[in-house]
């Protein structure tokens, strides 16, 4: 190794990246931007759990205690988010509609149980969709209901005699764990695994379809395209029409390896349409970007930009109910939250067409605006 | 006869930098007319405002009697790109049937078109390969077969020798000739003075403006130069 060509070598290199005011801008702003991003998620607090307490029969003469207990901030800070569900309401509607993250119930006869010495049972229902998230709230529940409801029995009324006394239980009820959604799924994996086909697919034709047209514009047929009587629509198009088995084939691919490697729910027909659009709309979005690169190595300079960002933000692993206010916005604005959403909705609550219709119609929006976008692009990357 | 193309005081600008500056024009129908001038001239600039690639920032642009870069425009004209322009990983006939295709033609006038057009640049033994298996010359040639697969009324050639050897540029050149004859307007740019001699009129073409427009003989004769060379050199330094 001559260390006077290893120079020349390097030099070169430098002189080459300092000119691509792009490239140095993103090395110093990338990295910038996903540790904001990560400082940010990881320093967010958890929104408290939001629970009703449905409470019945002679345990309603402690609902207010229960209510301050539940409230009130553990050692950790972490207290529940008392939220009041109409009467009448069945708590697993409640859950499906989203109107709270948990219900306890009191049964009818709790205090009675207590009192003949029966250890008793709370019922805690959750969404169940995601298994940590369950698990979180049922940990809470463990921590501060016990507590607040050993002294339950004090408050019976005086005439309970020494014998009375003597039967009282004063240990911890048990909680009754009920999931409406995700009964079977117990492995955090579960959760993850119907995720991972969109992901892929998401990131690989929004890459595909960027350094093709790319190659289109650099090679000059471009330009040959847009002198025939090719119209911008027609080519972008046509983009999406070409790349569409190629996404296909890789989403099928993953859903196959998850399905039968790692095993767990996938979403089936669902699915597979929001996988169809939100590649879609990775294409427009490439095609869109591309315009915007002179080089392939300028089109990997979006990774950081386009594709991480919406990794951490689309609730793959972060809830998107517990980002900030502004961070959240912003994960409304991209494709993959809808699509995460709609394959979850699908793949672990078991849901159909009928319910995750909006999440699809919302991707399809995506596709119509980003044909839009890349269509109007063409001309000006030529 | 009728005008091809028409420019009047064209005018096309990237910022402040002036690319053209009111440049008038007039292109008989089935005339090869060569745009002469040194890189930089603005020779590019006026066929991508003719394809509408490019909005010219002033003037009146008329191409077979329509606007710059309207459907029945690219519908009715070839276009040779300086580049290459070709899908490397396909082969010629491949290439050449795609810009067929996106002509309107299909079936048997696609299939008729496409040998036609690899046989008018002598490429039929090599039909099968695929492009990134050619010579520098062959692409060339590929690449004017799709300018001219669907039979256009007006050809438009950027700088389509550049690269090409002598022979190959002789046959070129002839073939222009031929197409020219058989009624096509022909618009090709070139730095190559000697071989621009084969065209019907020139346009000589600096820093954007016309400095002198005629037959090869009349820009001979108006400057008292012996080769179309000095004649630019001459009507250059009559402009500075």
């Amino acid at each position: 190794m001559k260390a006077g060509l290893v120079i020349a070598v390097a030099g070169r290199l430098a002189r080459q990246l300092v000119r691509d005011k792009r490239a140095c801008a993103l090395i110093i702003l990338a990295p910038v931007l996903i540790m904001f991003l990560f400082a940010v998620l990881l320093r967010s607090e958890d929104t408290p759990p939001r629970v009703a307490i449905v409470v019945s029969g002679t345990a309603a003469l402690f609902t207010t205690e229960l209510e301050q207990l539940l409230v009130e901030p553990d050692e950790e800070g972490q207290g529940f988010d008392l939220v009041m569900i109409e009467d009448g309401t069945n708590p697993q509607d409640a859950l499906k509609r989203k109107l709270v993250d948990a219900v306890l119930v009191v049964p009818r006869t709790f205090v009675e149980d207590r009192a003949s010495g029966k250890r008793s049972r709370l019922d805690l229902y959750v969404e169940g969709a995601d298994p940590m998230r369950t698990a979180e709230i049922f940990s809470r529940f463990r921590k501060a209901v016990p507590d607040s409801l050993s002294g339950i029995p004090t408050f019976l009324p005086s005439d309970c005699d020494a014998h009375c006394a003597e039967t009282i239980a004063d240990g911890p009820p048990k909680i009754e764990l009920n999931r409406v959604y995700g009964g079977d799924i117990d492995d955090s994996m579960d959760f993850f695994t119907p995720v991972l086909p969109p992901f892929f697919a998401f990131f690989f034709v929004f890459l595909l379809s960027g350094m093709s047209f790319l190659r289109e514009r650099v090679g000059g047929t471009a330009e040959r395209l847009l002198a025939s009587p090719l119209s911008r629509a027609d080519l972008v198009g046509g983009y999406i029409l070409g790349f569409l088995p190629a996404a296909l084939v890789q989403a099928g691919l993953v859903i196959l390896f998850a399905r039968f490697f790692i095993g767990g729910p996938w979403g089936g027909w669902p699915a597979i349409v929001a996988i169809i659009l939100l590649s879609l709309a990775a294409e427009c979005l490439g095609v869109f970007v591309s315009a915007f690169a002179r080089s392939e190595f300028q089109v990997f300079q979006f990774i950081p930009i386009v594709i991480l960002p919406q990794i951490l933000l689309c609730g793959i692993i972060w809830p998107i109910t517990n980002l900030p206010g502004w961070l959240r916005a912003i994960s409304y604005c991209m494709p993959l939250t809808y699509a995460v959403d709609a394959i979850r909705d699908a793949a672990i609550r078991g849901l159909g067409f009928a319910a995750i219709w909006p999440n699809l119609l919302i991707l399809l929006g995506f596709v119509v605006v980003g044909a839009a976008l890349a269509a109007l692009s063409v001309r000006r990357s030529i | 006869m009728t005008d091809s193309v028409v420019l009047r005081d064209l005018r096309k600008s990237y910022g402040r930098q002036e690319v053209l500056g009111g440049l008038n024009l007039n292109i008989a129908e089935g005339k090869m007319y060569g745009l002469v001038g040194p890189n930089g001239s603005g020779k590019t600039t006026i066929f991508r405002i003719l394809m509408g690639l490019t909005d010219a920032t002033s003037g009146d642009v008329s191409v077979l009697g329509m606007p710059p870069g309207v459907i029945g425009v690219r519908r009715s004209t070839g276009y040779m790109t300086q580049a290459e322009a070709l899908y490397k990983d396909l082969s010629v006939s491949e290439n050449v049937r795609f810009f067929g295709r996106l002509f309107g033609l299909s079936g048997r006038a696609l299939h008729d078109a496409t040998e036609a057009a690899i046989r008018l640049v002598d490429l039929t033994d090599r039909a099968k390969s695929r492009v990134d298996s050619l010579s520098g010359g062959m692409r060339r040639r590929t690449s004017l077969a799709c300018a001219v697969v669907h039979r256009p009324r007006l050809l438009l050639l950027d700088e389509p020798t550049v690269g090409v050897d002598p022979e190959l540029r002789a046959l070129f050149w002839d073939t222009f000739a031929a197409w020219g004859k058989r009624g096509t307007t022909l618009i090709v740019s070139t730095h190559h003075l000697d071989e621009a001699s084969r065209c019907d009129t020139l346009g000589l073409l600096r820093a954007g403006r016309l400095i002198a427009e005629g037959t090869p003989r009349e820009l001979l004769s108006e400057s008292g130069a012996d080769t179309l060379e000095n004649a630019f050199l001459a009507f250059a330094r009559r402009r500075q």
